[in-house]
């Protein structure tokens, strides 16, 4: 076995070879139980840490992919040697976590758990001392005002990472006033009351299963206002409406829900090449009863390159909600409340979900980037429109491309006033019809069930009207 | 089929369209529009109650810039006596997303 102080050997004769640096190494008097077969690993390796320097930019994958290599090896956590890693172009890790994770967000005077939003100022008070804030804007706090221009590579929230499968939806905290044990479903909601001595228990920690975001837009429209919206909005719809609907209808239960989406920034090159066509002339020709337009145009090769710089484009992150078969569900109605004000979106906090339901998100961008890079295409497709005025017959692109040179992703609860109706058919099928009235700017779109025997009979008699048009103005034309 | 769907593929009206094309230009196929009166009826109301076409324009909704811009733009032919006003498989304004 060879010195482990002298791992080299030397030479008989020659002067030993200074001795090693006094590292202290606190587990490395003794061999370790995971240690490997003699002389495998030196002993003054087998103990070194990583630097935390090193793992400044790491990824949680790349945590992971450590533990696991050192599991793997046979080494107990630190012991493993110390593991150098490449530049390379994995994702930058933006922090978005508010650093706790005791389940209590207080309030910053008085310390109470026990606090509310205000819809209409949009501020956070608490019902013990009265004291209100806000969260700071996520924009600024994240650093995500950065131009896009210079983004390269991707960056994502801390966040927005991978969903770990198997991480549970129910999360249990201990209450740190009373030591009860409560349990969270975070699948509908981000707060509990502790049974025991009433304080509120948020989750405020950054977990692996999609339910806590990097930032939360709360909502500015209250509820008020989406009622007299919703109500508005069916008013308009009253005669064709299913009558079971009218009569169940009652837009006060309208419900507030947080939904997740992952905001995206592109920074893209995007190439157009194709063929357009521009009319040089039109004429007619034939005459009498055979008269024909026709047109004279000419052909042009086209092309188009430029960077595409993409703000804040939207995209939901719930398996459900991003289903948009319109024979299955009326999910189309929540996205065509979009677009949101993203930009005043805040830091992540619980209590702006206090009163409120949300839906955890359960796609990550593994799974989102293939749609979210095609949008950022149509918005391309749609700049380069601008520039091909000239050709009024048209353009067809015949090679399409976008080069994604970075990409930032933030997820994010974004504020919708939903009512919804669970429709039965004649023939048993079920329809959820939503009326959605955006939280932020009250846009409103619904999908009202329609009493279609009714819209038939009216629909027979407007062509009754219709033959009876066709016979009189058929008298002039066909005479 | 039913007659949502019918209405909704555009068949119906093409049909009638169709029926109507096998007379010129003299006017005579006007009278057949009449006969879209209830499926067009059908088609409005159901589209007003129903929204299913509503979504969310990402491609002109969504904040965009645009940097160093190139292109280029060369003739190639001229074409004469064509009977469409409209090119075929023009797509410059596709959304896929």
């Amino acid at each position: 076995m060879s010195d482990p102080s002298n791992p080299g050997g030397s030479a008989p004769g020659t002067p030993p070879p200074p001795p090693p640096p006094a590292v202290p190494l606190p587990e490395a008097a003794g061999p370790s139980a995971y240690a490997p077969p003699d002389g495998v690993i030196p002993r003054e390796q087998a103990t070194q840490e990583t630097p935390a320097d090193t793992m400044k930019d790491a990824t949680w994958d790349d945590v992971k992919n450590v533990r696991e290599q050192e599991a793997n090896a046979g080494y107990a956590p630190g012991e493993a040697p110390q593991i150098t890693y490449d530049a390379h172009d994995g994702p930058q890790v933006i922090r978005t976590g508010s650093g706790k994770g005791d389940g209590l967000d207080k309030c910053p005077k008085c310390g109470s758990t026990d606090i509310g939003f205000d819809i209409a100022s949009g501020m956070l008070f608490c019902r013990f001392c009265r004291h209100r804030w806000a969260q700071e804007n996520a924009v600024a706090a994240f650093g995500l005002d950065t131009p896009i221009s210079e983004l390269r590579g991707r960056h994502i929230g801390s966040g927005s990472g991978s969903i770990v499968p198997g991480v549970d939806e129910v999360v249990t905290f201990k209450c740190q006033a009373c030591g009860a044990e409560i349990a969270i479903d975070t699948a509908h909601a981000m707060q509990a009351r502790c049974h025991w001595c009433r304080n509120t228990l948020s989750v405020n920690q950054q977990i692996d299963n999609g339910a806590v975001p990097d930032a939360v837009l709360p909502f500015s429209l209250p509820k008020d206002e989406a009622v007299a919206r919703i109500a508005e909005f069916v008013k308009k719809r009253r005669f064709f409406a299913n009558r079971r609907f009218t009569g169940q209808f009652a837009p006060e239960n309208v419900m507030g829900v947080y939904l997740p989406y992952l905001i995206v920034d592109f920074n893209a090159k995007v190439q157009f090449a194709g063929t357009g066509e521009h009319t040089t002339r039109t004429y007619t020709v034939g005459d009498g009863d055979d008269r024909e337009t026709r047109y004279d145009y000419d052909v042009y090769q086209v092309g188009r390159t430029f960077s595409l710089y993409v703000d804040d484009l939207t995209i939901e992150s719930a398996a459900d909600k991003r289903d948009f078969e319109a024979s299955r569900n009326t999910n189309n109605i929540i996205n065509a409340i979009m677009p949101f004000d993203t930009k005043n979106a805040v830091r992540y906090d619980a209590n702006y979900l206090s009163g409120f339901t949300s839906q955890r998100r359960d796609l990550d961008l593994s799974t989102l980037f293939g749609p979210a890079q095609e949008q950022a295409e149509d918005i391309g497709r749609f700049r380069a429109a601008e520039t091909v005025g000239f050709y009024d017959r048209g353009v067809r692109w015949d090679q399409q491309n976008i080069d994604v040179v970075g990409d930032r992703w933030i997820s994010a609860y974004l504020p919708v006033w939903l009512y919804s109706y669970l429709e039965t058919k004649g023939n048993g099928r079920q329809l959820l019809h939503y009326i959605a009235v955006n939280g932020r700017t009250g846009e409103t779109m619904g999908s009202v069930p329609i009493n279609t025997t009714r819209l038939w009979i009216f629909s027979g008699i407007a062509e009754v009207f219709g033959i009876i048009g066709t016979v009189l103005t058929g008298f002039i034309f066909w005479r | 089929m039913d007659l949502p769907g019918l209405l909704f593929s555009g068949a119906l009206p093409t049909m009638i369209v169709h029926a109507s094309s096998g007379s010129s230009s003299d006017g005579s196929w006007v009278p057949l529009l009449f006969l879209l009166t209830g499926p067009a009826f059908f088609l409005f109301q159901y589209q007003r109650y129903r929204n299913t076409d509503k979504r969310h324009h990402h491609e002109t909704e969504t904040a965009s810039e645009v940097a160093n811009p190139q292109g280029y733009d060369q003739p190639v032919r001229s074409v004469t006596g064509a009977r469409e006003a409209r090119m075929a498989g023009a797509n410059e304004r596709e959304v896929r997303g």
